[in-house]
């Protein structure tokens, strides 16, 4: 990729003399449309200095060259948007390795940036660092009131804007966007689960603590209070299943958040996690016919390498292979799961983190 | 040389800009055209497919 932008061109972050007051600076930075549209933590050359302080690298490094606008994501910038999210200066090496997640050709992050979907970023944290981050994988994991996930996910939002030039209206196409936009982050709760976390089964260690980046349309709550894991896995099949969707139109990459009770139903079902992805698999396929005439042609332009022939009896798979179906699990206790219907054409990145 | 829709132009614009291709030429077209009839946009392809040849020929 040709940019603009080098690692040896990039300057250090200009310096703005601003009022010491907060509403005047917030005003600035909504003119500036430097804001995702909520009060900032002025990025004062302080707070910027104790965010460096807390990784390894350098100021100018360049992390990553973020689409659309392929600036330079530096360390720097990275920690002045962390600042602003409100961040503390210990989830740094997370977010950078989110931000180097997203930059992977595979997230295909010039898509999910400019789409008119409402394609954004959703960070899964694993390993050690769910803790000693303190981010949420139980009650209300998605929702508000944990510092990490909120300013984790909302530093990654900021990054997407200011550094990758995503501007609503802009470069930014969304027709709708959607409130994960904000910040969408979780860890996963791995305690509560039966199953091999996310890091281990995308090839880390227990130990090794990871940042997983999905290019996620929303969330879908599945609220079901069967016990039978045969009739869990059909109810959780019918919710995916809708005809003007993304991934079946591109061969995408559904994720599951599975409920820990849920979970259990499965486990106790003989669903190991890979049985569990075959099954959604099979029961996802969809007629052809079920989708829009238009739809049904560019699913048809778009899989024929994948598929070979396909007629409106063609039964489409959600996913290019089963293993195509992300899972973890997470949240408190309740009958509920969610499905993460996603972009389609983006496939997820695990990066590790120290 | 690229086509996008009016709807996207300034976004093809920018990003052309910032990788170096200040000077690529766009032709435009009215958006939406997705919902149009066939003949509608054989019409529209029609209108601006002299400007698209010229602008290639002209890249040679």
């Amino acid at each position: 990729m040709t940019a603009s932008t080098s690692a040896a061109t990039v300057p250090p972050a200009a310096l703005l003399d601003a009022p010491d007051d907060l509403e005047a600076i917030n005003r600035l930075y909504r003119e500036r449309g430097w804001s995702d549209g909520l009060p900032v933590v002025p990025p004062t050359e302080a707070r910027v200095a104790r965010m460096l302080d807390a990784v390894k690298r350098g100021r100018a490094d360049v992390v990553a060259l973020l689409a659309p606008a392929f600036n330079a994501a530096t360390v720097e910038r990275i920690a002045i948007n962390a600042v602003m999210s409100g961040c503390a200066p210990h989830v740094m090496p997370a977010l950078i390795a989110a931000v180097e997640a997203i930059a992977d050709p595979v997230f295909n992050l010039q898509a999910i940036q400019t789409t008119t979907n409402p394609a954004t970023v959703w960070v899964v944290v694993n390993g050690p660092a769910s803790n000693t981050l303190g981010v949420n994988a139980t009650f209300n994991c998605l929702g508000e009131g944990t510092w990490t996930n909120a300013t984790l996910g909302r530093a990654m939002r900021l990054v997407l804007r200011n550094v990758g030039g995503a501007l609503p209206g802009a470069l930014d196409r969304a027709t709708h966007g959607q409130p994960g936009r904000y910040s969408f982050c979780c860890a996963e709760n791995a305690s509560a689960s039966p199953w091999e976390p996310l890091h281990v089964e995308r090839g880390f260690a227990p130990g090794q603590s990871t940042v997983t980046v999905v290019g996620a349309e929303g969330t879908m709550n599945m609220n079901s209070h069967s016990k039978d894991a045969d009739e869990v896995v059909r109810v959780f099949a019918e919710t995916i299943v809708h005809p003007p969707s993304n991934e079946y139109t591109h061969g995408g990459e559904p994720w599951l958040i599975v409920g820990p009770e849920h979970a259990e139903i499965l486990q106790r079902g003989g669903y190991s996690k890979s049985r569990f992805k075959s099954a959604i698999w099979e029961a996802t396929k969809m007629p052809g016919q079920r989708m829009a005439a238009r739809d049904f042609e560019r699913a048809v332009q778009s899989r024929r390498g994948e598929l070979g022939e396909i007629t409106a009896d063609t039964l489409l798979p959600i996913a290019p292979s089963a293993d195509g179906i992300g899972v973890i699990v997470a949240g408190g206790p309740g009958t509920h799961s969610v499905y993460v219907p996603c972009f389609g054409n983006s496939r997820a990145v695990t990066k590790a983190f120290a | 040389m690229t086509i996008c829709s009016t709807a996207f132009a300034a976004m093809g614009r920018a990003q052309a800009a910032k990788l170096g291709f200040s000077r690529l030429p766009i032709v435009t077209i009215a958006h939406p055209f997705g919902l149009r009839a066939r003949e509608e946009v054989r019409q529209m392809a029609e209108g601006c497919v002299d400007t698209i040849v010229k602008l290639a020929e002209d890249g040679k």
